[in-house]
């Protein structure tokens, strides 16, 4: 593996019992990148980030990860190892907590850490940036809206202190303003972080603003690779995407 | 294509000389058995009586209910024990206290119980998996209480039990079969004998024809529903819930409906445990009993029909041998009275789901004796009660055939066959 | 008047215990959705091991309770990791099945290793009366068995609340999948509530029998079991608070219908229980306290 490269995937299969979802595919992640994986519904992109974290069985090919103790396969890990490994996945549909308080979720993203100090130090930093949340921090995370859902999964995410950082369709379900609202938010929040990005869309246009690269899957394939600018530029991603 | 046709008569063929031999079976072994033989084993004597054998038949149909409701319609309720003793009071009650002729009093209480059964489902209809198991089998654990409560134990005996005062009597050609059959080498002058039948026996043998005869009515009227239109729309609510809504099925109406054919075959089953025994008290429907149909259900594999009929043996014989067995070589005596048929009932239920998922009919369907069942579907969204997330809104309800299923299982754990829900695909 | 109050006093006792028993069934279906059925007969095997050293070896008391929670605890998560976790959650039959045949085996071993005869446990608080209301008395008993009961009940909240496994186990309840997103060993979580799910059951199970009027034998549970689940139902399944106050409510309606109706008999208590079954069903299933996804689809 290059220097650098934080995940790794060489002919990566996945399926569903009879039903192959990815078929080959080959993609990499540089650290501190933010790589877009776009394509229409039912194309494999949720499969993708489910194939990382170990939430699918059947799973065949390279899936190679730089922890922080060092590179590792990611073939049959289990979900709850793959956080512990530093991999934050933040599901379609955000997977919120919705019976536990906005601070409880925050809580339970750092359950991977020991170090309590910092976890209230970070605690205080994810609520100063959102300050909606932290109105509501002692509220059921149920009975925030879409888009504040959004942002406390991202927050919870970002509370594992995670190195590779997952995101399913965060745009899903959420009106034009807060998408760009959120987008804006992740454009800020890059800039500190630092952490490596791998962002599921079917959004395109507003991805490929966000992003360093793209990947563009069709039926469970890697159809188109490149630079967010020249994939932008496209004339595949101009008719199929944009205005979506 | 050629291949095929041939496979068909070969597997008609097959089924027939099974047909054959079973009702060549159901010829001889009553009359064999009504003579109450005993065989031995290890030091035992087990009893064989004919009673036993319309019992197993009569379990059978109890044992379908469960099947129909659980398996079928893929709702985790217990209630075939609490359904068959209604039935088998009320049958009882009837005919002891009315004029109407015993066949009618059966249909009358089979009747009830299906109404049972569906005032049962409606509540049903809100709560699942195990939250509703636990339900009804509360409905089965307080039925002797039931019975035993005063307002009604006029009716009932209470503790006393009820007794069956009618009793059928048979043709005369049921008694005079022997004359002939005896004459059969082998088993013939051992177990038959050339006598004819005395009243007393003549009317066993007719009471397990007449429950034979009307156990086998009722499943090729439940084989009917599962098979046909109702059957698939039903299977279609089992396994994809909303989906098939969207379809316009009425998802509430069929799972009601489930319940009450449930509650109806449970009473018939009760009706003619009533003919069989004559005899019943507040404890025969408790919750032995709905453990003991459970079981059944499982041993023949739990969307089985055929399958019944092999829990119902299970069910009618299991209590028989483990009641017997009073010396098993290596085995202290003491440990096997009392508790031992319930100990190895309850070891059974352990490795049923663990070793034999599918039952029996599992077990046939892997060695080609049974035809595999019908398509299914890829995979499920969450099961019988279960507890998968639910989908958030704004998530778009994918149909269940997309590359990426919303709600494909996470669990790593190994998905077992034995989901109401599931397709067996792997038994 | 003073009948109402020693119904209402013998209705508080039993109505704590079956809250503690309903408690263990809660914890349960709270964290999985399923209800362990072999729950009373645990308990018994629990309360048979305190007789076995406190009677049988003639260790202290209070000693063999806590050897025997230990053992209980143990026993449940062995339970769980060898005989639940290898099927997967969501498929309820499977787990019905072996946690019935749990229930009629440990029944059956009991019977076999005890026998019938019933045996006596030494009262775990002292006998007698504490105070008197006229010539109905409230027995150190009733308010021992409350005090547990609640003291239990508060001792879970402050887990939940406050520690990091109450956290997981409240985010398992929640979801499973996102919990395991986090890094949540689930498996363990359930492990570990199935271990104190059987502590519980085996301190109420102990503190059932101890009592001065009861006795100890393999019958016991089946009983308490049926009202357990029908508190726990009437409370909420997935409520802790739920399942005091629907086994307060059930103890005390069921003292109350066989102190005044006199068409009951006392064996037929049972008979309330199934009725209020059916009224929650029928009109609330959450119970009383549950959260609107207690039928979770």
């Amino acid at each position: 593996m290059t220097a650098g490269t934080v995940l790794a995937a060489e002919n990566l299969s996945a399926s569903y019992g009879p039903l192959q979802a990815l078929r080959e595919a080959s993609f990499r992640l540089g650290e501190g990148e933010v790589v877009a994986l776009l394509g229409a519904n039912g194309a494999g992109k949720t499969t993708t980030l489910r194939a990382i974290t170990g939430s699918i069985v059947q799973v065949t090919g390279s899936l190679e990860y730089t922890s922080e103790a060092g590179a590792l396969s990611l073939i049959g890990t289990a979900p709850a190892d793959a956080a512990r490994h530093g991999i934050a996945h933040v599901p379609q549909g955000r997977g919120t907590f919705t019976d536990l308080s906005v601070e409880d979720n925050l809580r339970v993203g750092a359950m991977t850490r020991r170090d309590r100090g910092e976890i209230e130090a970070d605690l205080d930093h994810w609520f100063a940036t959102f300050p909606r949340l932290k109105e509501r921090r002692r509220k059921p995370a149920g009975n925030l809206s879409g888009g504040e859902q959004q942002m406390l999964a991202v927050a919870r995410a970002m509370m594992m202190r995670p190195r590779l950082l997952l995101l399913d369709e965060p745009s899903l379900g959420l009106a034009p303003l807060v998408v760009a609202d959120l987008f804006a938010t992740l454009g800020r929040l890059r800039a500190e972080l630092g952490v490596t990005v791998l962002l599921v869309e079917q959004n395109a246009n507003i991805a490929l603003e966000l992003a360093d690269r793209g990947y563009v899957l069709e039926a469970g394939r890697i159809v188109l690779e490149g630079t967010a600018a020249d994939l932008m530029a496209k004339d595949e991603i101009q008719k199929a995407y944009l205005g979506q | 294509m050629a291949a095929t046709n041939i496979l068909r008569s070969r597997r008609t063929r097959r089924r027939a000389g099974w047909t054959a031999v079973l009702a060549l079976l159901a010829l001889i072994l009553p009359y064999m058995l009504v003579n109450s033989p005993q065989f031995a084993v290890f030091g035992n004597t087990i009893p064989l009586s004919i009673d036993v054998l319309s019992y197993a038949v009569v379990a059978g149909l109890a044992v379908l209910s469960l099947v129909v409701l659980v398996g079928h319609g893929g709702q985790l309720s217990l209630t075939a024990g609490f359904f068959m003793g209604v039935g088998a009071y009320l049958t009882m009650i009837l005919s002891n206290e009315t004029a109407l002729p015993f066949a009618l009093c059966v249909v009358a209480a089979a009747l009830v119980c299906g109404l049972l059964g569906i005032a049962v489902g409606l509540p049903a209809l809100r709560i699942e998996g195990a939250y509703l198991a636990l339900v009804t089998i509360t409905l089965a654990s307080v039925l002797p209480s039931l019975v035993r409560l005063p307002v009604i134990s006029g009716h009932t005996g209470g503790s006393n039990g009820l007794s069956l005062k009618y009793t059928p009597s048979a043709p005369d050609f049921i008694g005079q079969v022997p004359t002939w059959l005896g004459h059969l080498p082998g088993i013939g002058p051992s177990y038959i004998g050339t006598y004819a039948l005395g009243p007393a026996q003549a009317a066993s043998v007719w009471i397990f024809y007449l429950v034979l005869a009307a156990t086998l009515a009722v499943f090729w009227l439940v084989a009917g529903v599962v098979r046909g239109r109702t059957g698939r729309a039903v299977h279609a609510v089992r396994d994809h819930g909303i989906g098939a809504a969207a379809s316009g099925v009425h998802v509430a109406r069929l799972k009601v409906m489930v319940f009450g054919l449930s509650g109806l075959v449970a009473g018939v089953a009760g009706g003619l445990y009533a003919l069989v025994f004559r005899i019943v008290a507040p404890e025969t429907f408790g919750l032995t009993l709905a453990i003991y149909l459970l079981f059944g259900m499982i041993l023949g594999g739990h969307r089985a029909l055929g399958g019944a009929v092999a829990g119902g043996f299970a069910v009618a014989y299991l209590p028989v041998i483990t009641g017997q067995i009073k010396h098993i070589p290596a085995v202290p005596d003491r440990w096997l009275v009392g508790p031992t048929a319930s100990f190895l009932l309850g070891l059974l239920l352990i490795l049923f789901p663990l070793v034999l998922p599918g039952g029996v009919a599992g077990l046939g369907r892997r060695l080609g004796f049974l035809r595999p069942l019908g398509t299914g579907r890829t995979d499920a969204p969450a099961a019988s009660g279960g507890r998968a997330t639910p989908p958030e809104p704004g998530t778009a309800q994918t149909p269940a055939r997309t590359a990426e299923p919303d709600t494909a299982p996470t669990t790593s754990a190994r998905a077992n066959a034995m989901s109401p829900n599931r397709r067996e695909t792997r038994s | 008047m003073d009948l109402f109050i020693a119904r209402i006093f013998d209705g508080i006792a039993t109505g704590a215990l079956y809250a503690s028993v309903a408690l263990s069934l809660v914890l349960i279906y709270k964290a999985t959705a399923l209800i362990n059925f072999a729950q009373g007969e645990m308990a018994l095997c629990g309360a048979f091991t305190v007789y076995v050293l406190a009677v049988g070896h003639g260790v202290n008391l209070y000693v063999a309770l806590l050897v025997a929670m230990a053992l209980s605890a143990a026993g449940g998560a062995v339970l769980h990791r060898v005989l639940i976790q290898r099927f997967d959650p969501r498929d309820h039959l499977p787990i019905v099945l072996v946690t019935l045949g749990l229930l009629l085996a440990l029944n059956a071993l009991a019977a076999i290793v005890f026998g019938f005869e019933p045996r006596r446990i030494p009262s775990v608080f002292p006998r007698g009366n504490a105070v008197a209301f006229g010539s109905a008395s409230l027995r150190w008993y009733t308010l021992g068995v409350l005090a547990v009961s609640v003291l239990t009940l508060v001792g879970l909240t402050l887990l939940l609340r406050r520690t990091r496994i109450g956290l997981s186990f409240r985010a398992v309840a929640n979801t499973i999948d996102s919990a395991q997103l986090v890094g949540i060993r689930v498996n363990r979580v359930i492990g570990v509530s199935w271990a104190l799910a059987a502590a519980i059951g085996t301190l109420a199970a102990t503190l059932y029998v101890s009592d001065p009027l009861r006795q100890l034998d393999t019958g016991v549970m089946e009983r308490v079991l049926i009202f357990a689940a029908a508190a726990a139902v009437l409370g909420g399944l997935d409520s802790l608070w739920g399942s005091l106050a629907g086994g307060l409510t059930l103890g005390l309606t069921e003292s109350l219908v066989i102190g005044y109706v006199h068409w009951v008999p006392p064996e037929l208590g049972m008979v309330v229980a199934l009725l209020v079954l059916v009224l929650v069903l029928v009109w609330r299933p959450n119970g009383l306290f549950g959260a609107a996804s207690a039928a979770r689809v």
